[in-house]
Parts: C-alpha cells; structure tokens; sequence
C-alpha cells in the first residue's frame, strides 16, 4: 500500500507549487452569526455587507446551522486556525462555552469583536450592544403590562432560548427585578427553552396555556420564540386573551401583528447593528477604538463607547402603524 | 477496458482523494500554510481516531455503529462525577474513558454471542444516547478549569497534542493489524467467519477484543470533547460514527470484510477533513452533497474493482 503515500505527498508538493505567490489580500473579517437562515441575523449580514463595501473590507459570512455552542466553536476553531482572516465579529452563543474558543483567536493576534450577544469581557476586545439590557426588559415588561386587564395584573409567562444564553438570561433576571419593582401584582414565571426552534417554541407556548388556565400573557425573548408563542396562542384559540410581546423581527411579525395576535414588540434596527460592528472592526484595525468616549461610525454618526462596550441605541417599539416601514 | 481501466478501477480511493486533495490545496489559500495541515489533525481528532478503532471492526464484515454514543456518553460521564459528584478532573476523565471501555465490551459480548453486529450496534447506539441525557439530566455540564483546554491547544515540538496522539493511535493501529497474528485474523474471519471457525481462529475473543478497543477509543474522544468544548452536552457532535465510517470506506476499506489497509482509513480521514475544510471556506451548503457524491463513487468503483479481481483471479 505504499502507493496511497505516493498520492499523500505528490498532492502535497502539487498543491503547494500551485498555490506560491497570490495576490495581495484585502483585510478580512468573519463575521458569524448565532445561526444562519433567519430573519434577524440576515438583516445584521445586510448592514455588515454594506458597512464592509465603504470600507473597502472582506466580508467572509457563515455560522452553525443551529444554536449550538459546539458547532460554533468548531467553526471558530477552523477559522482561527485557516489564518485567513484579520478580524473576528461573533454573536456568542453561550456566554461561559464559546468565551475559550475566542480567547484563542486572542492569543493568535486576531482581534474580537462581540456583537449582539457577549462573551466573557476578557475574552473580546469589543462588545456592540444594541441597547442596555435594562431598557430592552423595562420595555418588555412595559409593553406587557400596558395590555393586562387590570393593567398591569396577571400571570406572565417567558420563552426563551436556552437558559445561558447570553442576552436573553441577562434580560429574564432584569425583567424579574423591574416588575417586582413597578407592577407588583404582574407574576412572571420561569422561563421555558425553545433552543431557537421553532416547533419546539410552539408546543411550548401551547404547554404553557394548557397548564395554567390563568395564564394573561407570554413574553418571547429571541426572534424565534415571539412568533412561536403568537402562533401556540392562535392554535389555542386564546388570541386577545392570551397577550404577546418580547423581541422579534418585523419579518417574523407581521403576520401576527396584522391579523391583531400582537399588538406591540420591542427591537432594535439588526442592520444597524451589522453596519456598527464593522465599523468598529475597521476602527480596531486603525487604531482609533478609544475604550472610553465617542466614535464616528458611517451614516449613524456619533456612537457613545462605555468600557469597552459600544452602544447602537435604545430599543425601538413596532405597532400596526409602522411595521411597514421596515424590510428586515 | 484494458490494463489501464483496470489500474484506474482498483484505485480509485488513492485518485480520489489525490484529486480531492490536490484541488483543495489549489483552490483554499488556508492549505498553503502547514500549520493549518496540522490543526486539522485536532479538529478532526475524534472522527480520526474512531475511524481507525472501527478499522478493524469493519475488516471482520462487522459495524460499531455506536461509537458516536459512547463518546458522548463518555463526555457526559465525565461532567458528571466532576460536576455532580465532586471528583477531582484526572478521576473524572479516567472514569468516563472506563465507561467507554464497559460500553465497547457490552458492544463485544453481544457480538460475540451472536446478534449480528449491525442490529446490536444500532441498539446499543439508541441505548447509550440514551444513558447520557439520563446521566446529565439534560443539562449541560460546563466550566471546567482553564488548564485543561490548554492542554488539548497545546503543542509538543510545534505539533498539536491531539495529532501525536492520533500518530500513536495510528501505530497501534497499523501494527495491530497487518504485523500480529489477531491482525491476520480479522482478514480471515471478513472473508468467510464460518470458514474462519472451522480453522481455529479464536472468533469470540477477536471479536470482544475489537469491539472493546472501539469502547475504549470511543472513551477517549469523549474526553477530547469536554477538553475541545470546554463542556460535557448530550446533544454534542450527532453524527460522529457516521463520519468516522465515511473515512474508512472513502479509504477503501470493503464495508463487506476482508480487504482494506489501515493507511487507507488514514487517506480517508484526510481526504474528509480536506474535503470539509476546504468546503467549508468555499461553499458550506455544498459540503454533504460533494461528500455523498464521492462517496458513491467510491463505492461503486470499490466494488467494481473487487468483482473485476475475482474475475481475473477466475480466468487465471
């Protein structure tokens, strides 16, 4: 069988004759999503594509296929490894798991940048929020509790993803706190898991509803888990009974905000949030990141930078009214 | 079709994966570096070595299909008594390769008492995914000391620690079966087991033999996993026996027994992990279809070939 070390070697010299001398390469940047194929993280690869086309910067997008830190940390190990990229931008996953992975890409002098979900603050040069943790669950609980009958009263559900998602167990325990503090007869309860998937939110939605004949509302933490608990609600037959908010994309929506399931949901502009974090990879690059103070990022002007975290804004509400002037 | 048609049939796993290799080299700038040739070798750490643990198997006529569920029962095992039971990690780590070692000789007992391996295996595969959700409760088992994943990242002499460890897999490997008795043994009980018994070769021993040494093989990725992952989850890598089989039959190792190299298992795993790298960079939604369709290949022109021998053998 000495033939099949033969072909090992001859394809080795082959291809490194073949691959001596290319051109000079732009500088590039990976940019993984928590996963690929859905709405929300479709609209940060837009405004990331169009931040990295004024910038003259390759954009290389792809993440897992599913929310799973493993799958992600493969993908990462690969591109740490591969040695061609010059910049890293991730949505973590989970918090505590992927924080090693990135560590790495550290120690191999490639710079991090988190966006929309953080890793460990040591693990990343740069987080880009796309609002406080404490506006986006003051919104929530806001929205839920404008709709109760009395306002403000009742049994609250919350969907979430996995429970050491980084954003959403942040948002659940904010949540928990504000209510106990403004609307002290609104009872939330504790959070059910979806794992970003869409069935599984369903049936979960629809277990909750079953299970508690009281229940008023559900709050849905990811882009996934608002739809799913709007649908659970509409095979349940409890529509205007049951309400729903939480934070989702227009495009997951609008179904459900049109024929009036949902009436309000909270977010924040995902292809601004693509356009900032690689804006915020070019100025890395450059040098010019001040870990404290104001950065000038493209079209959205003047961003504030707080210990290493750059925030995009506040959370913005989406009504009937104006669903429609949005496209992501 | 002549000599050469019959050259070209007999080999076509080596002029795959040359091809394979040679375009992916050509085309993904990353395979320009060695240092990246090298840290495939940790990324692909576990399908490697179960592949070369299922080389045996598969040289008998026989199939561990459970191999995937063993590693990650093994993983889960070893979040487990550190998390749960308060192990210290090196306690922890050797009992979760244990139970590798357990799972792969209940694999071996079953076998060897009879059941075919296909159905005892596929059994077994159900029953240790199972185990490791009722072992973990379905929570995941993470943060594990830093020093640990420091070791799997680590570098002897600027090669990964993985890779020597799979190089010394591969050696045992290697030795095993083409320079020891047993070694010949499994060709013989692949090419006809009855005929095999009758001549006195020790079928049950062999047999619990290999499949323990997949259990034990399968252990041991498990502990890569938690060291890779920096976490112990059930739902981990679903399809690892399956792309450690790719391997050894894109390596042309006859999934019927009988034939088949162990460097050829090799060739397999690299022509995978170079064929997944390289996609990877240039089309991941590619990346299964390419690898079926070679696959097919494969094995069409695999079995081609060995009926195009028997032919010649015949006429001769």
């Amino acid at each position: 069988m000495r033939r099949c070390w033969y072909v090992l070697v001859a394809a080795a010299l082959s291809g490194c004759a073949g691959c001596a001398g290319r051109a000079e390469k732009l500088f590039t940047i990976g940019f993984m999503p928590k996963l690929t194929g859905i709405p929300y993280f479709d609209a940060c690869r837009r405004g990331a594509k169009e931040a990295a086309g004024e910038l003259n910067i390759e954009l290389k997008y792809d993440g897992p296929t599913s929310a799973d830190s493993t799958k992600q940390i493969a993908l990462l190990d690969n591109w740490i490894d591969s040695g061609a990229y010059d910049c890293l931008a991730v949505a973590c996953t989970e918090r505590d798991q992927v924080s090693p992975a990135l560590k790495r890409a550290r120690a191999a002098k490639l710079p991090v940048v988190t966006y929309d979900a953080d890793s460990r603050p040591d693990a990343r040069d740069f987080f880009v929020n796309m609002a406080s943790y404490d506006a986006v669950a003051e919104a929530m609980v806001d929205a839920m509790a404008e709709q109760l009958r009395p306002r403000g009263t009742g049994k609250v559900g919350i969907l979430t993803s996995s429970l050491e998602a980084p954003n959403q167990s942040e948002w659940a325990k904010r949540m928990k706190a504000y209510a106990r503090r403004k609307y002290p007869r609104m009872e939330l309860m504790d959070e059910r898991t979806h794992g970003e998937d869409r069935d599984k939110g369903i049936s979960q939605a629809k277990a909750m509803i079953q299970a508690n004949d009281d229940l008023k509302g559900i709050i849905g933490l990811t882009s996934v888990a608002v739809p799913a608990a709007a649908e659970g609600v509409r095979q349940e037959g409890k529509k205007g009974e049951v309400k729903v908010t939480g934070v989702s994309t227009p495009k997951d929506m609008r179904e459900y905000v049109k024929d009036g399931t949902v009436e309000v949901f909270i977010l924040w502009n995902p292809v601004d949030l693509g356009y900032l974090t690689v804006h915020v990879c070019d100025l890395l690059r450059k040098g010019r990141m001040p870990e404290n103070g104001t950065i000038e990022a493209g079209r959205l002007g003047k961003i504030t930078v707080t210990n290493r975290e750059v925030l995009l804004g506040k959370p913005l509400r989406f009504t009937k009214e104006n669903i429609d002037q949005y496209d992501f | 079709m002549g000599r050469v048609g019959y050259w070209l049939v007999r080999h076509t796993p080596w002029l795959m994966a040359g091809a394979i290799l040679a375009l992916m080299v050509a085309l993904v700038p990353a395979f320009s570096r060695p240092g990246y040739w090298l840290a495939l070798g940790r990324q692909y750490f576990a399908a490697a070595a179960l592949a070369l643990a299922l080389t045996p198997i598969i040289l008998t006529g026989g199939i561990d299909l459970s191999v995937g569920s063993v590693t990650v029962f093994a993983s889960v095992v070893i979040g487990a008594l550190w998390r749960d039971l308060g192990l210290p990690l090196g306690w922890a780590f050797a009992g979760g390769v244990l139970a590798g070692l357990l799972a792969g000789l209940g694999n071996g007992l079953l076998v060897s008492a009879g059941v075919l391996p296909l159905v005892a295996t596929l059994a077994t595969r159900e029953l240790f995914r199972g185990l490791a959700w009722t072992v973990s409760g379905a929570r995941p088992v993470s943060g594990f000391p830093e020093g640990a994943g420091a070791v799997w990242y680590g570098s002897a002499g600027g090669v990964p620690v993985p890779l020597l460890a799979l190089a010394v897999l591969f050696i045992l490997t290697y030795v095993g079966v083409h320079h020891t008795w047993p070694g010949r043994m499994l060709y013989a009980v692949g090419d006809n087991e009855r005929a095999a018994r009758f001549a006195g070769v020790p079928v049950r021993s062999l047999q619990l033999g290999i499949y323990a040494w997949s259990g034990l093989v399968a252990g041991l990725c498990g502990a890569s996993l938690v060291l890779k992952y920096d976490a112990a989850k059930v739902d981990a890598e679903p399809a690892l026996e399956m792309v450690a089989i790719t391997c050894v039959v894109l390596g042309g190792v006859r999934i019927t027994g009988g034939s088949g190299h162990v460097a050829g298992a090799l060739l397999g795993v690299v022509t995978v992990a170079a064929l997944w790298a390289g996609l990877g960079s240039l089309a991941s939604t590619w990346r299964d279809t390419v690898t079926g369709a070679v696959l097919v290949a494969v094995a069409v022109t695999n079995e081609a070939g060995a009926r195009w021998a028997a032919r010649r053998e015949l006429v001769r």
